[in-house]
């Protein structure tokens, strides 16, 4: 099959024009919205105040886990030893990390010694590694104040199934991330976008994976991990 | 499967399902837990003026259902300039056998799929089966229905919500699992046999929540994050989406997103919101590196034809369902369709057909509750009471209600008759009646009195007790 391809699109787009009674406009004008209470939540909270409230929001999502998710405000001096501690707390285990400059920036070289890095060129090995991981640690690109979300944007070296297979997580979160909601993460995916950068996949994550199929009885690790700790740097 | 579950008759569906009483609790279970959580988190959306953000979504969802045309092309471009492949399909035989094709060529010897009512819609898993490809579900709940031999998903949030965890027991205890029916065993089992299925497929099957036409990406919804694995580790990944699925921008999204999870389920949000944009980047070790979206009509343009039309701004959270007074006694396999609740009673006649489907618009008593919560502000019991007016016009309703409702238009409409009616009616419905109230009924009335008991019709009717009143009367 050739790449790139649109099949049956002009039959079934002229179809739509037709019932809309029109051929199908060279360009829509978007209305706008009526207004905009999005933009209201947090408005005007410094970054100190939104870790704050990321924070809150976190505990909140711990006391809803029975305690599978965990949020620390930290100092960057405090990061290495409390990336080991959390690292430590659910037993010894294989580690996988992105291949990411910023964990020997951040003074986590030692923490990190024995952990597996994600090296694309190994192609499949790194999802074995990855499905065989007790931990695995990350880096949020967008952090959403209101519901306590990490996001991870797709890029080399990330991996996506080290974000999914490991049992425990600890993602770092740089205050300079933590922005009020949603809304702002999308304002700087339209942006990208307008740009032409659409990156493969953008993942926000708020908790643990979690189902409530059996019962209504909330249940933990159903798929992906089962404990997620945020770390939350202050002065990062 | 299919849009229609079973060929068994309306009365004989809705008769077993009344029976069911495990269901029916958990039916009510889940809509008082899901409303109660959904009534904390609304009150703590910004100043919590859920009636704003409803017209808002509503707004956006309209204004893509009216330039459909547009956004579609507009976000085929994008899927292309994203490395991906776009199918626009009719209805679900092509739709399924573009997906199956494809498997076939890349020789795809098994599939990972999330959960999604289109998939189900056009019956994508047995064409797959058939043509030997390994299909795993692995959304927890589908997984469980699959393992039960397909049956099928009565909630469309909580597909599962029919079983309890004695049947989820006895149905994993035929695949080799040996414990006891607590939940967390239970899914520490499917986890354990999924785990490493998600690595070694060869394509993931996964819908769509929400599709944005300026950018090419798929939202993707989810807590469990089979997802997400869905999307990270197979090569060959094929996206399935309702053509209404669209919406304009990333802007528009915040707003959707922001209602979906917190009518669904009444969280904040879920787990996992996703959006994937087509192939990875050259030289990654996992993600898709083909892509391919499936757009399909399947019905949906008649839909827009019609003054049905502002159902295609659903966003499938299921707040309808979990509000209606008639879900709650029924139970999702009452309605014999994949789309159940007042959702399902708009929107399955209009895909499926009157034929198979004349007696869900009275699936409904009119409350209006639906229409409250409907995060797309969709007026949903005013579709529904249409559907009753064209069944009603059209001569489409059965022969026995056809001639059940000329009857009362004639009683109604003559004043002598309905005199002579209520005059009589406590005299006619005296046969029926035990220890004072009427028991027994037959007809229309059986199906009121198998479940509970009516008063007994009053010997003085209400206007001559009025005018015996109004003169002075004592009554």
């Amino acid at each position: 099959m050739k790449q790139g391809q649109i099949l049956n699109r002009e039959s079934f787009i002229s179809n739509i024009s037709s019932i809309l009674g029109r051929e199908m406009p060279k360009e829509v004008v978007h209305p706008g919205l009526s207004s905009k209470p999005q933009l209201e939540i947090y408005k005007g909270f410094t970054q100190a105040q939104l870790a704050e409230e990321f924070h809150k929001n976190a505990q909140i999502n711990k006391a809803g886990s029975g305690g599978k998710i965990d949020s620390l405000i930290i100092e960057k001096k405090d990061l290495a030893k409390t990336v080991a501690e959390k690292l430590a707390e659910h037993g010894a285990g294989p580690i996988i990390a992105w291949n990411d400059e910023r964990f020997a920036e951040w003074g986590l070289n030692d923490v990190l010694n024995d952990a597996y890095v994600w090296t694309d060129e190994k192609g499949r090995e790194n999802v074995d590694k990855a499905l065989k991981a007790s931990y695995g640690v990350c880096i949020s690109d967008i952090s959403l104040a209101e519901t306590a979300s990490y996001t991870v944007i797709d890029k080399l070296g990330k991996g996506r199934s080290s974000n999914f297979l490991p049992l425990n997580y600890v993602c770092i979160v740089p205050q300079s991330t933590i922005v009020p909601r949603l809304t702002q993460a999308m304002q700087k995916l339209h942006e990208m976008s307008k740009e032409g950068i659409n990156p493969a996949a953008i993942n926000f994550i708020c908790g643990s994976s979690s189902s409530s199929d059996i019962e209504l009885n909330k249940v933990w690790g159903v798929h992906g991990p089962i404990r997620l700790t945020y770390l939350i740097v202050s002065d990062l | 499967m299919g849009i229609k579950i079973n060929d068994q008759s309306f009365k004989k569906n809705l008769k077993k399902n009344l029976n069911d009483d495990f269901m029916r609790a958990a039916m009510v279970k889940a809509q008082d837990l899901i409303n109660k959580n959904r009534a904390n988190v609304l009150s703590q959306l910004g100043d919590g003026n859920y009636q704003e953000w409803q017209k808002l979504s509503g707004e956006v969802r309209a204004h893509a259902i009216e330039n459909l045309d547009f956004y579609l092309n507009q976000f085929a471009e994008n899927v292309v300039k994203n490395g991906g492949n776009v199918f626009f399909a009719k209805d679900a035989k092509e739709a399924s056998q573009y997906i199956t094709n494809l498997a076939i060529e890349k020789g795809v010897k098994k599939v990972v799929k999330a959960k999604s009512m289109v998939t189900e819609e056009i019956g994508i898993n047995h064409d797959l089966i058939d043509a030997g490809v390994d299909v795993k579900e692995t959304d927890l709940a589908e997984y469980i229905l699959q393992l039960d031999d397909w049956n099928p998903p009565s909630h469309m949030v909580v597909p599962s919500l029919h079983l309890n965890k004695t049947q989820i027991r006895d149905v994993f205890a035929k695949n080799g699992y040996s414990g006891k029916d607590i939940p967390e065993d239970l899914a520490a089992f499917a986890r354990a046999q999924l785990r490493n299925e998600f690595v070694t497929a060869d394509m993931g099957i996964y819908g769509c929540n929400f599709a944005i036409a300026e950018s090419g990406a798929i939202t993707l919804i989810s807590n469990e994050g089979n997802i997400d694995l869905c999307t990270s580790a197979p090569e060959l990944q094929v996206a399935v989406m309702g053509m209404e699925r669209i919406l304009a921008t990333y802007e528009d999204a915040d707003i959707c997103i922001s209602l979906l999870a917190r009518n669904a389920v009444g969280a904040k949000n879920t787990s996992y919101t996703t959006f994937v944009n087509g192939i990875t980047e050259e030289g990654a070790a996992d993600g898709a590196k083909e892509f391919h979206v499936v757009i399909v009509d399947n019905g949906r343009s008649k839909v827009l034809k019609s003054q049905f039309k502002e159902v295609l701004q659903c966003m499938r959270c299921a707040a309808c369902l979990n509000i209606c007074p008639i879900y709650r006694q029924v139970g999702g396999h009452s309605y014999n369709s994949i789309y159940s609740g007042p959702l399902g009673v708009v929107l399955t006649p209009l895909l499926a057909g009157y034929d198979d489907f004349e007696e869900l618009p009275y699936m409904c008593s009119l409350c209006g509750a639906c229409t409250e919560v409907c995060p797309s502000n969709i007026k949903l019991h005013s579709l529904i009471h249409e559907h009753k007016r064209v069944l009603a016009e059209d001569k489409k309703a059965s022969t026995f209600w056809g001639a059940g409702m000329t009857g009362a238009g004639m009683v109604f409409s003559r004043p002598w008759m309905y005199k002579l009616g209520t005059g009589v009616a406590p005299l006619m419905t005296k046969p029926f009646m035990v220890d004072g109230k009427i028991k027994r009924g037959v007809s229309v009335l059986k199906g009121w009195t198998d479940k509970r008991d009516m008063p007994a019709l009053e010997k003085v009717r209400f206007r001559d007790w009025y005018t015996s009143r109004s003169k002075g009367g004592n009554k």
